[in-house]
């Protein structure tokens, strides 16, 4: 008798192994109902862009009529793929839901990550926030300006986390002023990058024009660091300094005066290309291709809304790094000529992040 | 300096702060009861209504839940068997062994009081660290990081008495399994696949309670047995464990001290932490010759539950004072400070210190209070070891799957913890500690990252003579020549008598112990042959680790076979054995059948249907209790949803 439950039994477990053996996904969309506006984050609760989507949504449903909230989803994995495919998928237009995305993801877009189903060129962005950022070194290297290091023989060290990252922006603006790093991949975060500098292990690093403000400037106000180069910001369709750092030179600036001729470089065409989407746009709220007007308007108008609203310029200043909200509607253009490479940039930018810096792109 | 302190103190004369406090310290005290959810959990409760409060009221709140968390997550492994949260699977050796010998209480009241004095040595710390914090920090960098999770995975072999060859099998394959997902150094996917779910790897959840908590559900349910045995009265020793957190204080005090340390420098994580604090309290006993760790050592609780809320304090320092996250949750109180425009830097201190000492306040109010609300909560929960285990697995399975599901939100991970749970119950019965596998997983991460930035920065006699890691290094040369000595000396003694707690009440026929060799050789060079695909950076890791897994698993395949060969042959299974299968498979079936209906109904309906067919066939309850006790499991997993913001996974039909 033994014997035969057992036997029994292992026919069992290989009919209930066959039953369990595909996994339902977990990204099916469901409305979360009236008033209530579905938000698709694809990253974990709790990091920088989570807490960007919380503080805007909260904000954007104070003033819009019929929404009582915004319903906040996270869908981490895949590096921020899984979220933005099931995003994609559910292809909703009417503005029920929406997807809050970052740099990363867009830099997965144009680099052609393979498991990438979204094509950031053809969705619509409804409001961006951009940041500014500033690559400055510390001690160790003797360099106080981007003079001293053309001037430098040896290679200085950029910590950065990883080359097809954000650093990448930091990476291409240093290659189109000619000047050779070696990059020390593998760092935590920007946290992490920020004390190997303080510890003199690396020599470069890339942080947002809020942190460095924070953290970095009282460092340089004691002269144990120095500010290099800032990305800028964006006015119209020209770079202009930061002006919170009224003394820090744009890239395009050094450009300008080191090398003229650069400025048509395949060099610095990918690094505007990546730079326009990885800063002046860094995080935005999204919807999906062929979304409707009157939803495109509605947040164009919100923004405007926002824009002029004294009491909120106030307390947003910390939450938005001290940048004003952009409308999609506003910067699609740019945007998307950002995003549409060239193939020979395109070719360049990846030859140069993998054989100079030992990215791994697939 | 004072005067701050002080008005930041006389914040809390606000009864209104006191209560979101409260609110914190009993959000926390929940989150950490439940298996698998620590402090992160716990603040990814509380992050919804942070944004309609005040910013010193969100703060109270957060601060209260992170600072309690660990002090209640260890009822749950010292009562259940089951960890409480991945850091509190340390307390599954000498607190739950301790419970079963009847001494739960005692060990219960000991971690509270360590815990409480813990967080409190960690915030004295963190005050008077402040003014000095800045060179301390950055006289710490990859290279001493680096050594630091070196010592952490020769702690895996010291673990591993008895069974050294697969105690460092399995702690090689926890590295491993650390290294599925995106690697650190070169930010490119390894062995994952092409499976969404695994380029985040498998969960540091998932991983703790399959090996431990899903292994114990298989092993249990089916004997029927309650998890103390007998009834034994646990009312006596919680006096006691309060006298023996008295006696060892030296323990106490270095529990916090290597937690506090664990918590500035970031990066090497509170689960590593508190497993470093019970090698070193084994380390101390062991030179003075009076240890039991393993078999239940009050100082085996005492010393990681010091250091758990040591590491939380301590972890304040790289926060409040870098902006970088020193532990876990938080990541997230980062995210709400710069929300409300408090940047952490060093201009905090000269400009915000008033909050600084308000976070120090309500960490140090919250640490006290919520070692007195543990007590409370601990007696009505040590009730539950008395319950027959069948019945308490019908609310554990889901609960248990559900926390695992938390961190990938990916069903996927349902396959992980019950693989995992089938190899935790194997090495159970085997001998092999398991410990050594979790230490080496969360440790497989840093390991790689922090040798690749010290190597790429620093060449060999420069990082090699930092003092810390010179020490580091000596220390680790003297144990080894310490412990090679000491094995020379007893080898013709009786070298099987020191073996850890796991023991399994069955011996292991010696085909079975070849058996799990031959898999490791198997598992080993299938991972070698994958590693040709990765760049030069992300190979070197899986290489060695590979290397150094085939050469144990054939070390150990020779040593079995020697075995078999003394014991005359490779053994059969006898009739208890048979009985113990059949057993197992019965559970390993249920199991199935709980996955089968979630993948079908969802979570909350299929745990439903899952509860009510198990209570009534194999936990032969009544019917009316079942149906109440299904009726409690929905509304605590409704409530798990909707007030605790869990995700709960849905099926194919809804």
């Amino acid at each position: 008798m033994k014997r035969e439950l057992s036997r029994r039994g292992v026919l069992a477990l290989a009919g209930l192994a066959g039953l369990t053996a595909c996994a339902p996904a977990q990204t099916r969309y469901q409305p979360s109902g009236e008033g209530i506006i579905d938000v698709v984050v694809p990253y974990s609760s709790g990091g920088g862009t989570d807490t960007w989507a919380r503080f805007i949504t909260a904000e954007l449903a104070s003033r819009q009529e019929g929404v009582d909230r915004y319903q906040i989803d996270n869908v981490p994995g895949g590096e921020s793929i899984t979220g933005t495919n099931a995003y994609v998928s559910a292809d909703v237009t009417d503005g029920r839901q929406l997807l809050v995305s970052s740099a990363t993801t867009y830099f997965q877009n144009m680099l052609g990550h393979h498991t990438a189903q979204f094509d950031f060129a053809e969705m619509e962005p409804l409001v961006f926030n951009g940041t500014g950022a500033v690559l400055w070194t510390g001690e160790s290297a003797g360099v106080r300006d981007v003079y001293d290091l053309l001037e430098r023989a040896e290679r200085v060290k950029y910590g950065g986390m990883s080359a097809s990252g954000l650093d990448a922006v930091a990476l291409l603006a240093l290659e189109t002023l000619g000047i050779k790093v070696d990059g020390v991949f593998g760092f935590e975060g920007r946290g992490p990058t920020r004390l190997a500098v303080q510890r003199n292990e690396t020599d470069l690093d890339f942080q947002t024009t809020a942190t460095y403000l924070s953290q970095v400037q009282p460092l340089v106000d004691d002269g144990r660091a120095f500010p290099l180069m800032s990305v800028g910001i964006l006015e119209g369709d020209r770079v202009v300094r930061d002006p919170a750092l009224p003394d820090v030179p744009t890239v395009d600036e050094l450009l300008e005066e080191i090398n003229p001729q650069g400025r048509e470089g395949i060099a610095h065409q990918a690094y505007q290309s990546f730079v326009t989407p990885g800063f002046f746009f860094q995080k935005g709220l999204w919807s999906n291709a062929g979304t409707e007007t009157a939803v495109i308007d509605a947040y164009d108008d919100l923004v405007a809304e926002m824009n002029s609203d004294e009491e909120f310029l106030e307390e947003s200043k910390s939450a938005l790094g001290g940048y004003d909200l952009i409308s999609g509607k506003d910067v699609r253009g740019e945007f998307r000529t950002a995003l549409e490479l060239d193939p020979e940039v395109l070719e360049f930018t990846r030859a140069f992040l993998t054989d100079e810096h030992g990215a791994v792109l697939d | 300096m004072l005067e701050a302190a002080f008005s930041a103190l006389s914040q809390f004369a606000d009864p209104t702060m006191l209560i979101y406090l409260g609110v914190g310290v009993a959000v926390g005290l929940v989150i950490g009861v439940i298996p698998g959810l620590g402090g992160t959990g716990a603040v990814a409760v509380l992050l919804p209504f942070v944004f309609v409060l005040e910013p010193s009221q969100a703060i109270a709140m957060i601060i209260g839940a992170v600072a309690v968390v660990h002090t209640s997550d260890v009822i749950t492994s010292v009562v259940l068997g089951i960890p409480g949260s991945a850091s509190a699977s340390v307390f599954l050796l000498d607190g739950h062994t301790m419970a079963k010998e009847g001494n739960g209480g005692r060990a219960l009241s000991a971690s509270f009081i360590s815990s409480m004095i813990g967080g409190l040595i960690g915030i004295v710390a963190l005050t008077v660290v402040v003014p000095i914090a800045q060179p301390v920090v950055t006289a710490f960098g990859s290279p001493e990081i680096f050594a630091l999770v070196v010592m952490g995975i020769f702690l895996t072999a010291t673990l591993s008495k008895g069974n050294v060859v697969k105690g460092l099998l399995i702690s090689v394959f926890g590295l491993a399994l650390g290294m599925i997902g995106v690697s650190p150094v070169s930010a490119e996917y390894r062995f994952t696949f092409g499976s969404e779910y695994l380029t985040e790897g498998i969960g540091l959840v998932a991983a703790a309670l399959g090996i431990f908590g899903v292994a114990e559900i298989i092993d249990l349910v089916a004997q029927k047995k309650s998890v103390a045995g007998e009834k034994i009265k646990l009312g006596s020793g919680w006096r006691q464990g309060i006298t023996d957190a008295l006696r060892y204080k030296s323990d106490v005090l270095r529990g916090s001290a290597v937690g506090v340390g664990v918590g500035i420098l970031p990066g090497v994580g509170s689960t590593a932490g508190s497993w470093l604090a019970y090698g070193q309290a084994q380390a101390f006993a062991s030179r003075r010759g009076d240890g039991r760790f393993g078999k239940g050592d009050p100082r085996g609780v005492i010393a990681p539950s010091a250091a758990s809320n040591g590491i939380e304090s301590g972890a304040l320092i790289p926060t409040l004072l870098f902006g970088v996250p020193g532990a876990a949750p938080f990541a997230l109180l980062l995210g709400i400070l710069l929300i409300f425009g408090v940047q952490p830097g060093p201009t905090l201190i000269t400009q915000d210190l008033d909050l600084v000492y308000f976070i120090v306040w309500s960490f140090a109010i919250a640490s006290v209070v919520g070692a007195a609300l543990a007590f409370f909560m601990a007696r009505p929960l040590a009730k539950l070891s008395h319950v027959r285990f069948p019945i308490l697995a019908a609310g554990l399975i889901p609960i248990l799957f559900m926390s695992g599901f938390q961190e990938p939100l990916d069903l996927h991970v349902f396959y992980t913890m019950f693989l995992l749970g089938i190899i935790g119950w194997i090495c159970k019965m085997t001998n092999i500690p398991r410990a050594p596998f979790l230490i080496a997983y969360v440790l497989a991460e840093p390991l790689e990252r922090y040798y690749f930035l010290t190597v790429n920065v620093f060449t060999p006699s420069e990082w090699l003579t930092r003092p810390f890691v010179a020490v580091i290094a000596l220390v680790l040369v003297g144990v080894v020549a310490m412990s090679v000595i000491r094995y020379v000396r007893t080898r013709n003694a009786e070298s099987q008598a020191m073996q850890m707690s796991e023991l399994s009440d069955l011996k292991a026929p010696p085909f079975m112990d070849l058996g799990v060799s031959l898999v490791g050789v198997v598992f080993f060079i299938a991972m070698l042959s994958l590693v040709g695909g990765f760049s030069d950076n992300g190979r070197v890791f899986p290489l060695v680790v590979g290397i150094m897994g085939l050469v144990l698993a054939v070390l150990s395949l020779v040593r079995d076979a020697l075995r078999a060969r003394s014991e005359g042959g490779l053994g059969r299974l006898d009739a208890a054995w048979r009985e113990r299968l059949n057993v197992v498979g019965m559970s390993a079936l249920w199991l199935l059948a709980f996955m089968a209906l979630v993948f079908l109904f969802g979570m909350l309906i299929g745990s439903v249907i899952f509860a009510l067919v198990f209570l009534l066939v194999v936990a032969r309850l009544k019917v009316l209790p079942t149906l109440i006790y299904v009726g409690c499991l929905a509304a605590a997993l409704y409530a798990l949803v909707e007030f605790a913001m869990l995700v709960p996974p849905s099926g194919y039909l809804i």
